[in-house]
């Protein structure tokens, strides 16, 4: 257990980042889509229209995202739990031969 | 379409600047995926049970999926920074018409860009306001050619933002390197300049077709973007009947010939090049022919022709006035009996054996003949011939012979 306790943990916890990292592109693009270019042409509303569009598919990633960093942070958790439950079955035993 | 004042408050410069964002969000999303698959790696070399692997090849498809996002927002850059360029160019074309305009005080720009003439020019002698009509459609030529390329522009990349989107297009009518909307093939028909064929009685029956109904225009000239040809419906006279034949077009690669006054290709020369390709557009365009014959092969049926004597005015009204419209063209007398044209003043000089196509009639009632030549008209024989003439019915029926009438 104890070989990928930690990497689990860390992965958990960096898968969950990552997926709060496509936030800031997401930002980028909703700002980019809803500031008018100034003409009144139909290009500033497909712009918009399209841009909104990308920002739900990354939305879409970002759960995802959080999914997967959820799962492989629980799964950490789980395995120090077992690995505490060994040591102290361990520790109770060693305790028992000693009595 | 878009109208002047919306082009010169455009900022093509805020347009660009849209396309960096872009540029830079996509690259951001690529860096997000990259790191996505260095994860996956790290999961799948630390875990090495099915749950490790399940892990990995779930973070490896996120990873996947940003990168399709990050293509798709990186492809919108180039299409924001291309319409920013083309918008620039319109702008730069919309200022030098307002240049001309500001120029000259007969003349006065609405904001749709159509020239007309100011009051004081009705007391200009005949032959000086005949010109200024002709700078004035010379004119509006030149705003129309700038505002079509801007709103073209902001339509095919509106277009291509809304394929990129996964949704229906709003302007699905692609026509390819030709601009075939209302105004523009009319605008076309009104400008375009005969080249080297001798096909006026061609030219001018299809300008006048276009003029009428510029749907039929864009129903029998169909473009084709897999093979970037236009496909258009000529109509041949057979021992079996008439029959339509599809003869496809690379607008690329015409011979120099009927072109628009800035050397563009127009709607009059892709068609006459098809019909250079049938049989009788490969004769006839270099011996000259008849509108009827003409009108025949772009309209598939006969028109009401006449052959010596033209159609009267009232003949001619009730087709061009019709609703929907319909067109006619007009040959000039072959020879004499003829006034010799030289004693003919200018605004009324019809050239020999040509063909001028009806655009209506004036508000004194004289009946207006477009020249294939273009809006400067030409010379033949070491005679000048004007773009435009209006004639009373008096002098219209001494100078042409033929009239052939159809509603297309």
């Amino acid at each position: 257990m104890e070989i990928y306790y930690d990497a689990v943990m860390a992965a958990g916890r960096a898968a969950g980042e990552l997926a709060a990292d496509i936030g800031g592109p997401r930002q980028q693009l909703h700002d980019v889509g809803t500031t008018p270019a100034g003409s009144g042409f139909e290009l500033d509303g497909a712009l918009s229209m399209l841009c909104d569009d990308i920002d739900g598919n990354l939305s879409v990633y970002q759960e995802r995202g959080d999914d997967v960093g959820t799962r492989l942070y629980e799964s950490g958790r789980a395995a120090a739990q077992v690995e505490l439950t060994n040591t102290r079955l361990g520790g109770n035993l060693m305790t028992r031969i000693e009595s | 379409m878009i109208t002047c004042s919306a082009l010169r408050g455009y900022q093509p410069t805020a347009l660009e600047g849209k396309a960096q964002e872009v540029a830079r969000a996509a690259d951001r999303l690529h860096e997000v995926a990259e790191r996505y698959r260095r994860l996956a790696r790290t999961v799948a070399e630390a875990w090495p049970d099915p749950t490790g692997q399940e892990a990995a090849t779930s973070l490896l498809q996120l990873a996947e999926g940003v990168d399709r996002e990050a293509d798709r927002v990186a492809k919108i850059a180039p299409i924001l920074d291309t319409a920013a360029a083309e918008i620039t160019v319109a702008q730069q074309k919309l200022a030098a018409a307002d240049q001309t305009d500001a120029a000259d005080p007969f003349l006065a720009a609405d904001d749709t860009g159509t020239v007309t003439l100011s009051a004081p020019a009705m007391l200009l002698p005949p032959l000086v306001q005949l010109s200024k009509f002709h700078r004035a459609t010379q004119l509006t030529h030149s705003y129309r050619n700038a505002l079509l390329r801007a709103t073209k522009a902001d339509q095919s990349a509106t277009n291509a933002l809304y394929e990129l989107a996964g949704r229906t297009p709003p302007y699905e009518d692609d026509t390819g390197p030709v601009d075939l909307s209302d105004a523009a093939i009319r605008d076309q028909a009104m400008n375009s300049v005969q080249g080297g064929y001798g096909d006026c009685y061609f030219l001018s029956s299809l300008a006048a077709i276009g003029n009428a109904d510029p749907q039929f225009i864009r129903d029998h000239m169909r473009w084709n973007p897999d093979t970037g040809r236009y496909e258009v419906t000529i109509y041949e006279n057979t021992p079996m009947g008439v029959i339509g034949r599809t003869v496809e077009v690379d607008p690329d690669t015409l011979p120099d010939a009927t072109r628009g006054p800035d050397g563009e290709v127009t709607f009059l020369s892709v068609y006459e090049e098809a019909y250079r390709q049938t049989v009788h557009g490969a004769i006839f365009t270099r011996t000259g022919g008849l509108p009827s014959d003409a009108m025949l092969a772009i309209t598939g049926h006969e028109a009401d022709a006449t052959l010596v004597r033209p159609a009267s005015f009232d003949e001619i009204r009730e087709t061009v006035e019709a609703q929907p419209p319909g067109a006619v063209a007009v040959a000039t007398n072959p020879g004499g009996p003829w006034p010799d044209p030289e004693d003919v003043p200018y605004e009324q000089r019809l050239c020999p054996r040509h063909a001028y196509w009806v655009r209506g009639f004036d508000d004194q009632g004289r009946i207006i003949l477009v020249n294939t030549w273009g809006t400067d008209g030409g010379t033949s024989g070491g005679v000048d011939y004007p773009g435009e003439v209006h004639l009373t019915e008096e002098q219209f029926r001494e100078q042409t012979m033929q009239t052939a009438r159809t509603v297309p």
